[in-house]
């Protein structure tokens, strides 16, 4: 069923709407684009978190309302959910707004229940496809990874919304007399936070041993995260490594601010929403090549094929002490920035539902 | 917009391997199912990796790194994951308890609830549906028990198979009985100095013991670095400074790229492995050797290995003998080597060969 020429809406459906979350983030600015062309539009998540209660309704509300010829529905998919169950017996054209969904093959052997889910949402995918009228990935890689699904007819992509500071900051400002890494991300399998702890354990050994670690971040995986600080006590790092738990946004600037290299060695990223918010902040940035990595950072860090420890090390030690090729770093994330800006996206984004929703041409 | 092909590699097909997560450390990005990367961005990565690659060669050099010290970091966190999410016998034992577990079927469904009334509901749908879930789930118990017995024979048999095939033991054991069958390096060096003397860039000298070839081929001015599989001689390196590593070669090899060293010496243990993995590991060294590269190999002659009569023991549990030189000299030439030569040194052959052909030389060479 396709509107009519009638007014038409645009909602967005999720499974869980969070502060200080990308797809949360994103979802929100999406609003708010979609919004200021002259389109009504609201959010509905099965679990609407903190602070942002008034900015969505519960999907409940959502399930209760009779299928509308006037309305277009775009479903934020990065996880299994229920949701999809319902859209599947619903009739209004849905567009796949897709943050990628992590292979249970790394999570479920730490968490089957979450192994379930995603393998769950992969599943969906397939399904979703038959009601879908097109996808928007956040990444070519995300797009590849719908591919491979089967969803191929009209899937294009569009850079996401990042919360980004307004100027990047001053370089000078973070002296610091030693080396001081820092990885922005949930504790989970896939971010391979024991891998950058071996990597650092490589770079104490060999270069700096008064260097310093952060991780950043919640527990996604409790088991991940107890091996993770097992981890820590045999390889005896505890006075060296900093795992803070979830933080607020002056403590993560803080994070930023103190750091003197981002080092992410993820085996699966669907974007990879940090490292472009360490770019933001003049930070280099040493990442493991993986997944969609090497297309959002591009030339503007260190691109690793190995995460082999000593290999991982040497990489940081030559953005720490080769000053010409950290001067390179930052300026090519200014590129790099304006690739992700808020103006990229809301271009982009607006291109690509506009190829997928002909009655938004009026509105343009 | 797009910077990507297309028509991306299909993910497990030609040059990509299996993700290996709890060691991903030292696989390569290629392993992952992803689109190929742009040539600009590769051209990219190649050029920084070069310069990562001759700050790592610097360090070990230098000694920076105790032999031990990857071995350590590779297989700790292995011992440190939860039952069930590493890959080794107890992560299977764990998944195999868990999973006989879950493999009842109850129908027994709760019938609590906080609601008046809704609880005596509960129980009645309960009763009249219990013939027919009753029904359903003696077959999936059925089913998933033959299974869960089928998982526990097949469990059995591989590792009867396995315990059957496994070498390492007789090799370790083997390899201490085989040493004083070898030459001694200290009086018989020439041989191998002039081999891979030619060679300053990369060597690897497998099974190097204490490091002495290694040391001797760095005086020379040799690239030279040295794995063992036995951690026991590496702790008392013949000389400082020596880039030695406690490994297996066949871990090793799988961390090298393609044409990344100029010489290779095997020896030791090898002689002792069955004959389809003297094969695999010769080809892995073919693979990583660049046009002509040496590689030789020393080996116990077959004839005395055959009628010493101290090595009994090893000829009756060794899972492999030690291969004629001719047969060696077969091999080298199946893989395309040229110049194939044997000298005798006491006990032992000698075989060398040296790589033909362009072999695509992988960006960053890594050893």
């Amino acid at each position: 069923m396709i509107p009519g020429s009638r007014a038409f809406r645009i909602d967005q459906i999720l499974p869980s709407l969070a502060p200080r979350d990308a797809i949360g983030h994103h979802t929100l600015k999406l609003q708010e684009l979609i919004r200021s062309i002259g389109i009504e539009s609201e959010i509905y998540a099965d679990e609407i978190k903190g602070e942002l209660g008034g900015k969505a309704k519960p999907f409940r509300e959502f399930a209760r309302q009779k299928d509308s010829s006037s309305r277009y529905v775009i479903y934020q998919a990065s996880t299994g959910s229920p949701i999809v169950r319902h859209l599947m017996n619903r009739l209004e054209p849905v567009v796949i707004n897709f943050h990628n969904i992590t292979p249970k093959e790394i999570l479920g052997r730490w968490d089957s229940g979450v192994g379930i889910v995603v393998g769950g949402g992969i599943k969906q995918l397939s399904v979703l496809k038959d009601r879908a009228i097109g996808a928007i990935s956040v990444s070519e890689y995300n797009r590849w990874c719908l591919k491979q699904e089967g969803i191929t007819e009209n899937s294009l992509v569009a850079s996401p919304f990042i919360p980004l500071p307004q100027q990047m900051h001053d370089l000078a400002r973070r002296h610091q007399s030693s080396s001081r890494w820092l990885f922005v991300g949930r504790l989970a399998p896939n971010k391979a936070q024991h891998d950058i702890v071996r990597a650092f354990s490589a770079y104490l050994e060999g270069w700096d041993p008064s260097a310093r670690l952060t991780l950043v971040g919640s527990v996604s995986s409790q088991n991940y995260a107890d091996s993770l600080h097992n981890l820590l006590d045999e390889l005896d790092l505890k006075d060296k490594v900093t795992v803070t738990g979830p933080i607020d946004d002056l403590e993560l600037e803080e994070q930023y601010r103190r750091a003197t290299v981002f080092v992410c060695l993820s085996d699966h990223e669907g974007f990879g929403f940090p490292v472009i918010e360490a770019l933001a902040r003049s930070l280099p940035v040493v990442a493991f090549a993986s997944s969609a990595i090497p297309e959002t950072l591009g030339r503007a860090g260190i691109l690793l094929s190995s995460k082999e420890p000593i290999h991982v090390a040497a990489a940081v030690s030559l953005v720490e002490t080769n000053s010409a090729l950290r001067e390179q770093l930052i300026s090519s994330s200014r590129k790099t920035l304006q690739r992700y800006s808020p103006e990229a996206a809301r271009s982009e984004n607006l291109d690509a539902l506009s190829q997928l929703i002909p009655e938004m041409a009026a509105h343009l | 917009m797009s910077q990507w092909s297309d028509e991306p590699k299909k993910p497990g097909s030609e040059g990509e391997h299996d993700i290996d997560f709890l060691n991903g450390s030292s696989r390569r990005a290629e392993s992952e199912s992803r689109p190929p990367i742009d040539s600009e961005t590769a051209d990219y990565i190649a050029r920084i990796e070069m310069e990562i690659e001759a700050e790592v060669k610097s360090k070990r050099s230098q000694g920076a790194f105790p032999p031990a010290f990857e071995r350590r970091l590779k297989t700790i966190f292995e011992q440190l994951v939860p039952p069930g999410a590493g890959n080794s016998r107890r992560d299977f034992e764990a998944l195999l308890r868990s999973s006989d577990r879950a493999a009842y079927f109850d129908i027994d469904v709760p019938i609590a609830s906080q609601k008046p009334g809704v609880a005596r509901l509960k129980k009645l749908l309960r009763m009249t549906q219990a013939w027919y879930l009753n029904y359903l789930a003696q077959q999936l118990n059925n089913f998933s028990t033959n299974l869960m017995r089928l998982l526990y024979v097949f469990d059995a048999r591989v590792t009867k198979l396995e315990k059957s095939a496994d070498s390492r033991a007789e090799v370790r054991s083997g390899g201490e009985f085989l040493k004083p069958c070898y030459p001694d390096m200290r009086e018989t060096d020439g041989p191998v100095l002039q081999l891979m003397g030619q060679h300053t860039s990369r060597v690897l000298v497998a099974d190097c013991g204490d490091g002495y070839l290694v040391a001797r081929l760095r005086e020379s001015g040799v690239d030279c670095y040295g794995i063992d599989s036995f951690g026991d001689d590496l702790e008392k390196p013949f000389a400082p400074h020596l880039d030695l590593r406690w490994q297996e070669l066949r871990e090793h090899f799988e961390e090298i790229s393609n044409g990344a060293l100029s010489g290779i010496l095997l020896q030791g243990s090898i002689d002792l492995l069955p004959a389809n993995e003297k094969l695999d590991l010769a080809t892995e060294a073919g693979r990583t050797l660049c046009p002509s590269g040496v590689l030789a190999v020393l080996s116990i002659d077959p004839v005395f290995f055959d009628s010493s009569p101290d090595l009994a023991v090893q000829r009756d549990v060794a899972p492999g003998r030690p291969f004629a030189a001719e047969t060696w000299q077969f091999v080298f030439s199946r893989l395309g080597f040229s110049s194939i030569s044997v000298t005798k040194m006491g006990n032992s052959n000698l075989i060398s060969g040296l790589k033909q052909g362009e072999h695509a030389k992988d960006s960053a060479a890594r050893p």
